[in-house]
C-alpha cells in the first residue's frame, strides 16, 4: 500500500443524482483516512438495474463502459454494497472473453466504502465523533455478496456511536430495485417491518450502507411517521469529522 | 466409553420426550418390561416382536404370559386383525444413536414393522452394547451388511409441527415411547 | 380447490395484495418468524455439511441417467417394480392403473410434493377412489379444499382456531381449540382409513442407487403407516431424488432435517429396501416406484440444472422476506417461495408462473440458506431474462466461462464472496434463448435505449438534466409520479437533488484540503 492511497470514487448513479450528500461524505471520509480521491467524470452506472430486470445485453453495455472508465485506477471505492457487488458478482457472468478478463481485474480492485476503510486501509478511527444511538440495517448485497458485515459497525463504534441491534438486522428492507416498483404491495410491508424493528431500539438513526435502501425506507417513513431517520453511515460519520 | 455413549443417548432421548429406564441386568429388565406391560395394557393385548434379539434373550413373551398378560405375536391367528387393538408394542432394536436419540429397528420374520407403530405405547429394549455415537456411524455400520426390507428410525413419540408450528405429540404413531436399557453382559 | 387465504386468479401482485391484507394469515405467519427460526438455531447446518451435500447432489446431476439406470437395476433386484413416466399425465396413468388393478377403494397418502405436482389426488377422486391425506397439515388443507401453502408445513397459513373449525366439519361436534386434543382426534379419526386402505402412496426423499433403498422422512408416523399396512405401496419419485450410495444418507438426511425443521434427525425415518420378504408379517406385498421426469431432463446441461439439486427442505421459503409476507397461496403454484418461483416456470416450460421470478427483491437470503448451495437468486435473475421471449421456455446449454487469464483473481480479494453457481456465463451478445430474435417488448426497448444513453457520459448528463426538471417545481420528495405508481402507492418518491454530486465535485475548490 503506497503512503498516500489513490482512490477513484465510483459514486453510483443513485448517490450522484438523488443523494449527493453521501458522495460528499464519502470523499471526506476517504480524505480523512489519508486517501488521494479522484472522481472519473465519465462514470455513469454499473448496470445493475438492467441485469436485475433480466436485460443482460443492456447491463453488459454499461458494464463495458464502467470497465473502460475505471480500468486505469488502482482502487475503486463505492458507497454502496449493492453496486460493488454488481461488479464483483455479475461482471464475471455478463462479460465474455477479453471483456471478462478486464471486468474481473477491475472487480478485484473495487471495494465498498466501509470495507475499503476497515479491511484494506485498516483504518477504523477516522477522527469522526458520533454522539448518537444508532441501529444498523445490513443491506443485502453488501452483506451476502461482499461479506461487508461488521465494517460499518466498527467505524461507527470507533466514532463513539452506541449501536443497538434491531431484530433481524440482516433481513431485506424490501427495496430490491425494480421489485420495489413492481411489487410495492410487498415492498411496503417489508419497509414497515424494518422501520418497526428499528423503532423498537429507540435509536436516533437507522444506519445502512446503501442509499437505495435508505431512500425506500425514508419514502415509507414519510407516509407512516414510524421509525428513526434512515441515514448512510458515511453521512453520519462525515458530520462528525472535525 | 460405553458409559458416555449411554449417557448421551439418555440425554438425547429424554430431549426427544422418551422415558428412559435402566440400564438393568437381564432379569431386572425382563421384570421391568412386564411391569410396564401391566401398567399400559389394562386388559388389552400386548404386541411383541418375538424375533428381536433382546426380546428373545430376555424371555419377554414367556414373562408376560406368566404374568397373565395377553400376548400377540406374529403367527398368531388373526394377528393382522387383532394388532390394531393392542395397547402396547414391545420390540428390541438393532442399534441406537447417542447423538440424535434415535432407535433403529430392522424388519424381518418375527420382527414386524407395525408393533412399534400401531399401538399407542411403544416399549423398546436397547442393549447398551448397541449404542453408537453418531448417525453417520450408524449408517456406516448398517451399510456394511445386508439391508432389511424396512429399517425404521424412531426418535420418540409421534409428533407434528402442523399446529401453529408448536411441537405436539401423538398423531399417528405411538404417543409414548419408553426405552429400557439392558446392560451389555445380559445378552 | 380454492386458494384459501388469497383472492384467487390474477397475477402475483394481486394475490400478494390480498395476502398482505389478511390479518388471520399474517397472524399465522408470525409463527414462522418466531417458532421455526428458534428451532433452527438449535440444530443448524454447517458450511462443511453443506459443501459435502452440495458435492453429492452435483455428482448425481453429472450423470443423472446413469444413476437412474443403476437405481432401477437395484430396485428391480430387491423386488420393486419401476415405472418411468415422462409427464404428469403418464405418472397419473401408472398410478391409476395400479390402483384399479388392485381393486382399491381407499388410498392413503403421506405428504409428497411429487404427487401434488402431478395432481394425483384429484385424478384418483375423479374415478371414485377415496383419497385420504394423512399428514395432519395436508389433511387440514384437504378438508378445507385448499392447496398446501408450504412444502414442509402445509397448513402454516392457518391459526389453531381455523384448524379446529376445519377439522370440526369432519367431527360429530365442535372440536376444542387445543393442540393435543386435535392431534388425538386426528389419530382416532384417520386410523380406520389406514386399516382399510388397499394402497398407500408416498413420495421419496432419497433413493440410493447402490442398494435400491428409498428413504422417507416424517415426524407423525403417517409415512410409516402408508408404507406398512396397505397391501400395495406406490412411491412417486421425481428423478433427481436418486443419490449414489446408501452411505450418502449419513450426509443428506441430517442436512434435510436440520434445514427443514431444525431437528438433528426427524422423528421417523423409513429406509425401505423392497417389499415384504418371505416370512414377514407386514409391509406391502407390492412396491412400485414411479420415476417422474416432467421436463427435468430438459434442464440438464443448462444453468437451471442446479434446481435439480434441490432436496425440498423449505429453508429458502422460511428465510424469504417475500414468502414470509404472502405465504404459499400467493404463488398459485405447487411449489412456492424462491425455489417455487424458479421451478414453476421451468417444469411447465414457461406455461405457468411467468411473473414469479420478478417477485423477488434478490436479497439472496435464499441462496445463503440453501443447504445444497443452489444459486437461487442468480437463477431468478437469469429466468427474468429467459422469460422475456413469449412462448415456451426452452433452456439452452449455458456456456461455461473458462478460467480467466485476468492478472488478478477477483475471488482472492477483499470484497468478494464466492457464491455458489459460479462458472456459468450469461450468453450475452445474443438472445438468451439462442437463435431466436431478442424480445421487442417495451421494457426491452427501454433498457436498450437507456443503456445506450448511459454508456455515454454526455448522454448520462443530458438525461440527468431532464430528470431534474420536475424537481424544479416542488420539494425533494413526491407523493405522486407517473410511471412509478407502484412506488408511490406506498412510499414518497425521492426526486433528484438540485445539485448532483458531479456538479458539486466540479465546483470544488481546486486543491482544497477540506470539503
Amino acid at each position: 500500500m503506497p503512503d498516500v492511497p489513490s482512490v477513484a470514487l465510483f459514486v453510483t448513479c443513485v448517490v450522484d443524482q438523488v443523494a449527493p450528500d453521501v458522495g460528499v461524505a464519502s470523499v471526506r471520509l476517504l480524505e480523512a483516512a489519508g486517501c488521494d480521491v479522484s472522481f472519473p467524470e465519465a462514470q455513469t452506472c454499473c448496470g445493475q438495474p438492467a441485469a436485475n430486470s433480466g436485460e443482460p445485453e443492456a447491463a453488459a453495455r454499461l458494464a463495458r463502459h464502467f470497465v473502460d472508465v475505471f480500468e486505469p485506477f488502482d482502487a475503486i471505492v463505492a458507497p454502496s454494497g449493492s453496486c460493488a457487488a454488481m461488479i464483483h458478482h455479475w461482471y464475471d457472468r455478463l462479460l465474455t472473453g477479453r471483456d471478462r478478463d478486464r471486468g474481473l481485474a477491475v472487480a478485484a480492485k473495487t471495494f465498498e466504502l466501509s470495507q475499503y476503510l476497515v479491511t484494506v486501509l485498516d483504518r477504523v478511527d477516522l477522527g469522526a465523533r458520533v454522539d448518537a444511538t444508532v441501529t444498523v440495517h445490513d443491506a443485502c448485497h453488501g452483506l451476502r455478496n461482499l461479506g461487508v458485515g461488521s465494517a460499518p459497525r466498527r467505524l461507527l463504534e470507533a466514532a463513539g456511536a452506541t449501536i443497538v441491534e434491531m431484530v433481524e438486522p440482516e433481513t431485506c428492507c424490501g427495496f430490491g430495485g425494480t421489485f420495489s416498483i413492481e411489487h410495492g404491495e410487498v415492498a411496503g410491508p417489508l419497509a414497515d417491518d424494518k422501520l418497526a424493528h428499528a423503532a423498537a431500539t429507540d435509536a436516533e438513526f437507522l444506519v445502512s450502507g446503501d442509499s437505495s435502501c435508505l431512500l425506500h425506507l425514508e419514502g415509507r417513513r414519510r407516509r407512516t411517521g414510524t421509525g428513526p431517520r434512515p441515514i448512510h453511515f458515511a453521512e453520519l460519520l462525515a458530520r462528525g469529522l472535525p | 466409553m460405553t458409559g458416555t455413549l449411554v449417557d448421551g443417548l439418555r440425554t438425547a432421548l429424554t430431549a426427544n420426550r422418551v422415558d428412559v429406564h435402566g440400564p438393568f441386568g437381564s432379569a431386572e429388565a425382563s421384570e421391568h418390561v412386564v411391569g410396564r406391560a401391566l401398567v399400559h395394557a389394562s386388559g388389552a393385548p400386548v404386541a411383541v416382536s418375538p424375533a428381536d434379539e433382546l426380546v428373545a434373550a430376555l424371555g419377554i413373551v414367556d414373562g408376560l404370559r406368566s404374568a397373565g398378560v395377553e400376548v400377540l405375536v406374529t403367527g398368531d391367528d388373526g394377528w393382522r386383525d387383532r394388532l390394531p387393538d393392542a395397547r402396547l408394542g414391545i420390540t428390541g432394536s438393532a442399534l441406537a444413536v447417542a447423538e440424535t436419540g434415535s432407535l433403529a429397528l430392522a424388519a424381518g420374520p418375527g420382527s414386524p414393522r407395525a408393533v412399534s407403530l400401531l399401538p399407542p405405547v411403544h416399549v423398546c429394549l436397547v442393549s447398551v452394547a448397541d449404542v453408537v455415537a453418531t448417525f453417520a456411524d450408524a449408517i456406516a455400520w448398517v451399510a456394511g451388511g445386508p439391508l432389511p426390507s424396512a429399517l425404521t428410525w424412531i426418535g420418540g413419540p409421534s409428533r407434528t409441527g402442523d399446529l401453529e408450528m408448536i411441537q405436539t405429540l401423538g398423531v399417528h404413531g405411538p404417543a409414548a415411547v419408553e426405552v429400557v436399557l439392558v446392560a451389555s453382559d445380559s445378552t | 380447490m380454492t386458494h384459501g387465504v388469497v383472492t384467487p386468479g390474477g397475477n402475483f401482485s394481486e394475490r400478494a395484495t390480498s395476502a398482505v391484507a389478511n390479518p388471520e394469515l399474517q397472524r399465522a405467519l408470525r409463527n414462522l418468524d418466531t417458532r421455526l427460526h428458534t428451532a433452527r438455531a438449535v440444530a443448524d447446518t454447517t458450511p462443511e455439511m453443506k459443501d459435502r451435500a452440495a458435492a453429492l447432489r452435483r455428482e448425481v446431476l453429472a450423470d443423472l441417467d446413469g444413476w437412474l439406470d443403476r437405481l432401477e437395476d437395484s430396485l428391480t433386484r430387491v423386488g420393486v417394480v419401476v415405472h418411468r413416466a415422462d409427464t404428469p399425465a403418464a405418472a397419473r396413468t401408472v398410478v391409476l392403473d395400479l390402483v384399479r388393478a388392485n381393486e382399491a377403494r381407499t388410498v392413503v397418502k403421506s405428504k409428497s410434493m411429487a404427487t401434488e405436482e402431478i395432481d394425483l389426488g384429484a385424478a384418483l377422486e375423479a374415478v371414485g377412489i377415496e383419497v385420504v391425506e394423512t399428514d395432519l397439515g395436508e389433511y387440514i388443507v384437504q378438508v378445507a379444499e385448499e392447496r398446501p401453502s408450504h412444502m414442509i408445513t402445509p397448513a402454516i397459513h392457518k391459526t389453531l382456531d381455523q384448524i379446529a373449525a376445519v377439522l370440526g366439519t369432519r367431527a360429530d361436534g365442535p372440536l376444542p381449540v387445543e393442540r393435543e386434543a386435535l392431534a388425538a382426534w386426528t389419530h382416532d379419526h384417520l386410523r380406520p382409513a389406514f386399516l382399510r386402505a388397499e394402497v398407500g402412496i408416498s413420495g421419496v426423499n432419497f433413493a440410493a442407487a447402490d442398494t435400491g433403498t428409498i428413504t422417507i422422512v416424517t415426524n407423525e408416523g403417517n409415512g410409516r403407516l402408508c408404507t406398512t399396512w396397505p397391501r400395495v405401496h406406490i412411491a412417486v419419485m421425481p428423478i433427481e431424488k436418486v443419490i449414489p450410495r446408501f452411505a450418502d444418507l449419513a450426509t443428506l438426511v441430517p442436512l434435510l432435517t436440520r434445514s427443514a425443521t431444525g431437528q438433528s434427525l426427524s422423528n421417523y425415518l423409513s429406509m425401505i429396501t423392497g417389499p415384504r420378504r418371505e416370512g414377514e408379517s407386514d409391509g406391502p406385498e407390492e412396491l412400485h416406484v414411479v420415476f417422474l421426469d416432467h421436463n427435468r431432463r430438459a434442464l440438464l446441461g443448462t444453468a437451471y440444472e442446479e434446481m435439480l439439486a434441490c432436496i425440498r427442505c423449505g429453508a429458502c421459503l422460511n428465510v424469504c422476506p417475500v414468502y414470509r409476507k404472502v405465504s404459499g397461496h400467493a404463488y398459485d403454484a405447487v411449489y412456492s417461495g424462491p425455489m417455487g418461483k424458479i421451478l414453476t416456470p421451468l417444469l411447465s416450460l414457461g406455461e405457468e408462473g411467468r411473473d414469479l421470478p420478478g417477485a423477488s427483491s434478490l436479497c439472496g437470503a435464499c441462496t445463503e440458506a440453501c443447504p445444497v448451495e443452489i444459486p437461487l437468486a442468480d437463477l431468478l435473475v437469469r429466468l427474468r431474462a429467459d422469460l422475456r421471449v413469449p412462448g415456451p421456455l426452452r433452456p439452452l446449454p449455458a456456456p461455461t466461462n473458462a478460467p480467466t487469464n485476468a492478472p488478478t483473481d477477483a475471488a482472492a480479494t477483499v470484497g468478494h464472496v464466492r457464491l455458489p453457481g459460479e462458472g456459468y456465463a450469461w450468453p450475452t451478445g445474443r438472445a438468451p434463448l439462442g437463435s431466436r430474435p431478442a424480445p421487442r417488448s417495451a421494457k426491452h426497448l427501454l433498457f436498450t435505449a437507456w443503456s445506450r444513453v448511459w454508456a455515454s457520459p454526455a448522454g448520462y448528463r443530458a438525461s440527468a438534466v431532464a430528470a431534474r426538471l420536475p424537481g424544479r417545481f416542488g420539494g425533494d420528495w413526491a407523493r405522486r409520479a407517473p410511471l412509478v405508481t407502484g412506488w408511490t402507492a406506498t412510499r414518497d418518491l425521492p426526486l433528484p437533488d438540485r445539485r448532483s454530486f458531479r456538479a458539486r465535485w466540479a465546483d470544488r475548490e481546486p486543491g482544497a484540503s477540506q470539503w
